[in-house]
């Protein structure tokens, strides 16, 4: 188990290493200097001389030098808009962003375990067709016409909603929805297709046979062995629904990490782009780390194939 | 499966009912919910939502952004005041102002008791070094400027500006009106005070900046009168769909730019008001001159000859725009409507190529125009409608859309582009504030003006006589822009404010900047 471990992490930092180089790489040769953001009528030479400042004046080889040694002392740099680090900037908007993470993540898999098993217990029923319609509908919708939707109904014509920024839980609500919606159409698909199978299964027919009660059978069986391709498809989802902030937070003004880097980028605020790509791929590193750790520890035809960990 | 869909459809549909309908019915069925009909904000309390970002440093003299110019005006304030009905400057900080005789020395003299919102002394020594910082030509701010101000304090509420080339200044008075006034000792050290909060004379004090949000409340010890709503928020809000909710939620009280569409949409709603008003900026294609032809006069007035102005405010801009047909605004000192600009004449137009050796376009490269988006209302539109009038005298010409950030990197270069899209929003009502930034030193076009235009750009910018000064733009300068066509106006726009039916008494500048003394809200 610490070798399959110690073998993602060190791939883990390879991957690390390249996406920061990549991503440095892309940002400067993109148009957009960022001296010319800041200060778009100062004169060439006032710009030089921000640029100086900010150690654009040098090739991208002797940035990127700096930059890597910086960051490994933890130092990702200063934001060039918002008159701080980038360490703090981050410790801002991160929370937030988590918030809304969490709390999509728990709604989805609650609900997507209610209603995948209503279906998958219903299977070929009017009950099934119903939920699986409705989980294609909000998996093809996309998130900024939901936002969109969402703020139309609860806050301008209900009243009830704040549309924009954070001012406290209620902030969250509508982005948490967002964000849920597509995430709840996926698990509930898995979970009622595991479920089918599961139910199909001979071991399934064999706790029947045995006269284990149906609950039993549901929770020790088939919803059991649905937990490996939810896992797996919670973990591919997950993926999809740090992208999707960035839309969500967008649309409702929300101040966490998704708002954040997008400002950034049209402001062309490289280091603070960066701390996010880094801050990013890390989170998905250890995501998926995690999910194939979890895969392995839940599956035992994948501990056999690990050596039977 | 027919079954199911049509229930879905019908749950959708009632969902959407629900949703959509007007709210005002919820409430007359004695529902308790709070609807857009009622405001969130507190009632001394106005949260304005702006459309434009934030710079890094929220000093006066690192930037000329129209938003910045507007958070900075709510609490900062300027020696003078134009009064735009007379387009005459009137006491504000200053209180007296003259000239010697040689009209190159200016004494003011500052009204007593001001004090800046850290309780120090508005004096004489603070109102010089903001004179001579704003003009400054190293900082940004100085690009508004045709002379550096050199000054001399004489006591504490009395000092002299002299241009620093020792020749009379002519838009010096009326420039004063849009010179913001701060401390000299934050002048001294703006990385920990004017970078990062205003500290102005305003009725209004900066108490807080963080996430993208300024606060400002009363200052109790305001040398005026107070207006009566005590706190503003001033919020940048990117997405305009999000401003437009906000507003109609009810959780803003003003939000900033409503392009021509949403204004139709705010219109309709009776808890609404829109506000609208020609403001001080125009736009403008901007001809590169080193890129051949775009050198070329004839070539520039066929371009301007074969766009349909009053198109393009009509279907494009739906009314929200006026054709422009001078190089400045009608708000603007001493505008003049000038012959040849805003005309549509393809047959002209065809001339100029012939003319120019290029008859049906003939010999002429496919041209093109780089455009920003999302930063000027309806940017992509408008270039897209020029183009095709373009194509149909024979230029072959394409759009090219930029982000905002990849648009202002080639802006001011020589040769990306043939030509490019630009506004320009002075922050007052002097012609220098457009004309100097613009045709003296011609940073976007890089036009060479000629001897004569020069000469006249002199006589311009050092006459002190008001009328006299009046005369030489209307009949020389505007004129003779309008001979070279160094660009090519194309509209008078139009600034859409959309505000709350609750908020009554909230006026503008033709800058857009906000007068608050007799806003109150039901």
């Amino acid at each position: 188990m610490l070798g399959t471990v110690l073998k993602r992490l060190v791939q883990g930092i390879f991957v690390t290493i390249c996406v920061i180089f990549i991503s440095f790489v892309i940002l400067r040769m993109i148009p957009g200097d960022p001296a010319k953001v800041m200060a778009p009528t100062a004169t060439p030479e006032q710009q030089q001389l921000i640029r100086d400042s900010m150690g654009l004046d040098k090739s991208i080889p002797q940035q990127f030098k700096m930059y890597m040694a910086n960051l490994v002392k933890g130092d990702l740099g200063e934001s060039y808009f918002k008159s701080d680090t980038v360490v703090n900037v981050m410790k801002q908007a991160v929370p937030l962003s988590l918030i809304l993470l969490v709390s999509a993540i728990v709604t989805s898999i609650l609900l997507s375990i209610v209603l995948g098993t209503v279906a998958g217990l219903n299977g070929n029923s009017w009950i099934d067709r119903l939920i699986s319609s409705i989980a294609v509908l909000f998996q093809s919708m996309p998130n900024y016409w939901v936002s969109s939707v969402l703020i139309i109904i609860f806050s301008v014509n209900l009243g009830v909603l704040p549309s924009m920024d954070y001012q406290g839980p209620a902030s969250c609500v509508l982005p948490t929805v967002a964000l849920a919606l597509p995430l709840t159409a996926v698990l509930t698909k898995v979970v009622r297709s595991s479920l089918i199978d599961s139910y199909n299964q001979e071991f399934v027919k064999v706790a029947y046979a045995r006269g284990i009660s149906k609950v039993a059978i549901y929770f020790k069986y088939a919803l059991r062995n649905s937990v490996i391709p939810f896992v797996i498809a919670l973990g591919t989802q997950l993926g999809f629904l740090v992208g999707s902030i960035v839309v969500v937070e967008y649309v409702f003004n929300f101040p966490g990490i998704g708002y954040t880097v997008l400002n950034a980028i049209l402001r062309r605020d490289y280091n603070l782009v960066q701390g996010i790509i880094i801050l990013f791929s890390v989170f998905f590193i250890v995501l998926n780390i995690v999910i194939d750790l979890g895969s392995i520890r839940l599956d035992p035809r994948m501990r056999k194939a690990q050596g039977g960990l | 499966m027919k079954k199911i869909c049509a229930l879905m459809l019908a749950v959708v549909m009632a969902v959407g009912m629900v949703g959509c309908g007007n709210s005002d019915k919820s409430t007359a069925k004695g529902t308790a919910k709070t609807t857009s009909s009622e405001s969130k904000t507190a009632k001394d309390t106005l949260v304005i939502l702006g459309a434009e970002n934030w710079q890094a440093s929220l000093s006066p003299l690192k930037h000329t952004s129209t938003m910045m110019l507007h958070a900075e005006a709510i609490a900062l304030e300027h020696l003078l005041v134009m009064d735009e009905k007379t387009q005459e400057p009137q006491p504000n900080l200053a209180t007296e102002w003259s000239y010697d005789d040689t009209k190159t020395v200016l004494t003011v003299k500052l009204r007593e008791g001001v004090k800046f919102h850290d309780g120090s002394d508005f004096t004489a020594e603070d109102a010089a070094a903001s004179c001579e910082a704003y003009s400054n030509a190293d900082n940004v701010s100085g690009s508004w400027w045709a002379d550096e101000l050199k000054c001399n304090v004489i006591d504490d509420y009395t000092f002299t500006i002299t241009p620093a080339s020792g020749k009379p200044l002519g838009s010096l008075v009326n420039m004063l009106c849009s010179t913001p006034m701060m401390s000299a000792d934050d002048l001294k050290d703006p990385e920990n005070t004017i970078d990062k909060k205003y500290n102005g004379t305003g009725p209004y004090k900066m108490v807080s900046f963080e996430n993208d949000t300024a606060t400002y409340e009363l200052f109790d010890d305001y040398w005026g009168t107070l207006p009566k709503i005590k706190t503003i928020q001033y919020k940048y809000v990117a997405d305009a769909t999000t401003r437009l909710s906000a507003l109609q939620s009810g959780e803003a009280d003003v939000i900033e730019r409503v392009d021509s569409d949403a204004a139709s949409v705010l219109e309709s709603d009776k808890n609404i008001k829109v506000d609208k008003f020609l403001t001080t900026e125009c736009k403008h294609l901007i001809p590169k001159f080193k890129m051949k032809p775009m050198n070329e006069k004839l070539v520039r007035k066929a371009i301007a000859y074969a766009i349909d102005y009053d198109g393009i405010v009509k279907d494009i801009f739906s009314g929200y725009a006026e054709k422009a047909d001078s190089f400045i605004s009608s708000t603007i000192w001493g505008y003049e409507k000038v012959d040849g600009v805003g005309e549509y004449d393809p047959e002209k137009a065809a001339e100029c190529l012939k003319e120019a050796g290029y008859e049906n376009g003939d010999g002429l490269p496919e041209l093109n125009i780089y455009t920003s988006v999302g930063f000027y209302p309806k940017t992509k539109e408008y270039y897209e409608y020029i183009a095709a009038c373009l194509q149909a005298v024979g230029i072959n010409c394409t759009v090219v859309p930029l982000d905002t950030s990849a648009w202002g990197d080639v802006l001011y270069e020589e040769t990306p582009c043939y030509m490019i899209d630009c506004g320009w929003q002075p922050s007052g009502i002097e012609p220098e504030l457009k004309l100097n930034s613009w045709y003296a030193a011609g940073r976007i076009s890089h036009y060479e003006p000629t001897k004569e235009l020069q000469d006249i750009m002199d006589r311009f910018a050092t006459e002190t006589d008001s009328e006299k000064r009046k005369e030489i733009l209307q009949k020389e300068y505007l004129p003779a822009l309008a001979e070279e066509m160094p660009d090519i106006p194309i509209i008078k726009s139009m600034t859409i404010f959309g505000v709350r039916s609750n908020v009554n008494g909230l006026e503008y500048t033709s800058g857009a900047d906000y007068i608050f003394t007799n806003v109150t809200k039901d």
